[in-house]
C-alpha cells in the first residue's frame, strides 16, 4: 500500500510526549490554583509565625521582670531555702526521738480502767514504738481482771504488737502492813505501740 | 549560538510559557511555605522552651511572694534560731549550757555528762545522769528537745516509776552545715508559720541588737602604741551589725 502524505491536517502534531501533553493542557489551570492555595498557606503560616513572635516578644519581657524581681528579692529566697532546709534537717532529726512522753502517755490512759489494781513500774521506749513495760498487781482477783483487761480490745488497740514475756509472784512479807498483806503479781510486757501523730 | 537541545527547550518554554508561569510559581510558593513552616515549628519549640522558664520563674516568684507576706519578719529570727539549735559546726560548750538551763527549766539536777563513742560527724552522744523527783523527771522529758537552746533527741528512755531518784538519759546533739540546693524551694506554707510559731513557742530566746557594745567601743579610744598617747580613729564596721544573744532563764 502507498503511503500519503495528509495536507489538510488541522493541527500540528506537538513534539512533547503525551504524558507531558496532558499536564501542559491542564498545567496553566493547575499551576494558578496550587499557586494561590500555596500563597494563603504561606500567608496563614507567617501570620502565625508573626503571632507566635509577639508572644516569645511578651514572655521574654515577662522573664526580665520576673529575674529581676528574683534578683532584687535573692538574699529572701535564699532565707526562705536555708528555712526550709534547717528544717527539713529537724524534721529528720527528730525522727531519731523516742517521744517518750505521748506513748507514756498512751500507755497510762490505756491502764487507767485498771489504774485501782495495777501499778506501771517501768517502761522503756525506744525511737522505734518499741517498748517493755512492766505492771504490779496487789491482789489475786484484780490480778486476774487485770489479766482480761489486756485481752480486750480496748487495750490492744493502742498497740501493733503486745506480748506478755514474763510474770513474777511476790509472797506476803513478813511484818508488813495490813494494806500490802497477801501476795502481789508483776506482768512484764513487750509491746509496739501504734503510731500516733506526734509533731514537733 | 545554543546547541539544538537547548534552544528546542526555549523554544518550548516560550510556546507554553502561560503553562510554565504558573508551575514555577506554584513550585516557587510551596518552597517558601516549606521553609515558613520550618520556622513555624523552630518557633513553637521555642515559645514552649520559653515559656516552661517564665512558669517556672512566675512560680519561684508567687512562692516568694508568698513567703514575703507570711513570714518576712519572721524569718530572719527563726533561721537564727535554727543555727543555734542545730549549728553548722559543733560547739561543746554550747551542749554543755544546754544541759545547764534543761536542768535549772526542768529541776531535775544533771549531776554527771558524758560524751560518749556513739558520737559522729554530724550527732553528738552525750549521756547523763541526774537525781530528782518523777515530776522534776517528767519536766526533764518535756523539755530537753528545745529547752536548752540545742536540739536533742534521745533515741530511748527507760523510766521507773517505783522509788524513782535518779535516771540515765543518753542525748544525741545535732551539728550540720545546710546545703542549698537550687531545686529546692522555698515554699511557705501555713503548716510552716504554725511550724515557726511552735518553735518559737518552745524556745526562750531573745535577740537583740549590739547597740551597747557598738557605743562602748565608739567611746574606747584606740590606741596606736599603748606605750604613748597617739590615737587611731576608730573604723566603722564594714558588715551588718550582728546580734547577740540572751537566753532568758
Amino acid at each position: 500500500m502507498a503511503k500519503r502524505i495528509n495536507l489538510f491536517r488541522l493541527k500540528p502534531k506537538s513534539s512533547l510526549p503525551p504524558l507531558l501533553m496532558f499536564f501542559t493542557s491542564k498545567g496553566k489551570n493547575l499551576g494558578v490554583v496550587f499557586s494561590i492555595l500555596f500563597f494563603i498557606g504561606f500567608l496563614t503560616v507567617n501570620l502565625l509565625i508573626f503571632r507566635d513572635r509577639t508572644k516569645i516578644r511578651q514572655l521574654n519581657a515577662q522573664k526580665e521582670v520576673y529575674l529581676k524581681y528574683l534578683m532584687d528579692n535573692k538574699n529572701t529566697e535564699a532565707k526562705f531555702k536555708y528555712f526550709k532546709a534547717k528544717q527539713k534537717q529537724l524534721s529528720d532529726y527528730y525522727g531519731n526521738d523516742a517521744s517518750f512522753l505521748p506513748y507514756y502517755q498512751v500507755l497510762t490512759d490505756a491502764l487507767k480502767p485498771a489504774s485501782e489494781s495495777a501499778v506501771l513500774e517501768s517502761v522503756t521506749i525506744n525511737n522505734k514504738r518499741d517498748s517493755t513495760f512492766t505492771v504490779k498487781i496487789l491482789n489475786y482477783d484484780k490480778a486476774i481482771n487485770f489479766l482480761k483487761y489486756v485481752e480486750s480490745d480496748d487495750f490492744l488497740n493502742n498497740f501493733d504488737e503486745l506480748v506478755l514475756t514474763g510474770f513474777n509472784l511476790f509472797e506476803k512479807e513478813n511484818g508488813a502492813n495490813d494494806s500490802s498483806k497477801g501476795s502481789s503479781y508483776q506482768f512484764s510486757f513487750k509491746s509496739s505501740f501504734k503510731s500516733i501523730n506526734v509533731s514537733l | 549560538m545554543f546547541p539544538y537541545r537547548i534552544r528546542r527547550i526555549l523554544i518550548i518554554v516560550r510556546e507554553y510559557f502561560s503553562v510554565v508561569f504558573p508551575v514555577m510559581a506554584a513550585i516557587v510558593v510551596l518552597f517558601l511555605l516549606i521553609f515558613s513552616i520550618r520556622n513555624y515549628q523552630v518557633l513553637k519549640d521555642e515559645i514552649t522552651s520559653v515559656s516552661s522558664e517564665t512558669n517556672k520563674l512566675k512560680s519561684r516568684v508567687d512562692i516568694l511572694k508568698k513567703g514575703k507576706t507570711l513570714a518576712e519578719n519572721e524569718i530572719d529570727e527563726i533561721n537564727q534560731l535554727f543555727s543555734i539549735l542545730i549549728p553548722d559546726t559543733e560547739d561543746f560548750f554550747s551542749i554543755i549550757y544546754a544541759l545547764e538551763k534543761i536542768s535549772q527549766e526542768s529541776g531535775f539536777n544533771i549531776d554527771e555528762y558524758n560524751i560518749n563513742f556513739g558520737s559522729t560527724a554530724e550527732r553528738t552522744l552525750i549521756s547523763i545522769s541526774g537525781t530528782g523527783n518523777i515530776n522534776s523527771f517528767m519536766n526533764f522529758l518535756k523539755s530537753y528537745q528545745f529547752a536548752g537552746g540545742r536540739f536533742a533527741t534521745s533515741e530511748s528512755i527507760d523510766f521507773s516509776n517505783s522509788k524513782f531518784s535518779s535516771a540515765n538519759v543518753n542525748l544525741f546533739f545535732y551539728s550540720k552545715k545546710v546545703t542549698i540546693d537550687t531545686e529546692l524551694k522555698s515554699e511557705m506554707t501555713d503548716s510552716d508559720i504554725e511550724f515557726i510559731r511552735k518553735i518559737k513557742g518552745k524556745i526562750k530566746i531573745q535577740f537583740k541588737e549590739n547597740s551597747n557594745e557598738a557605743s562602748s567601743l565608739e567611746d574606747y579610744k584606740i590606741k596606736a602604741d599603748p606605750f604613748t598617747n597617739q590615737i587611731l580613729e576608730p573604723t566603722k564596721p564594714t558588715s551588718s551589725p550582728s546580734s547577740s544573744l540572751e537566753t532568758t532563764p
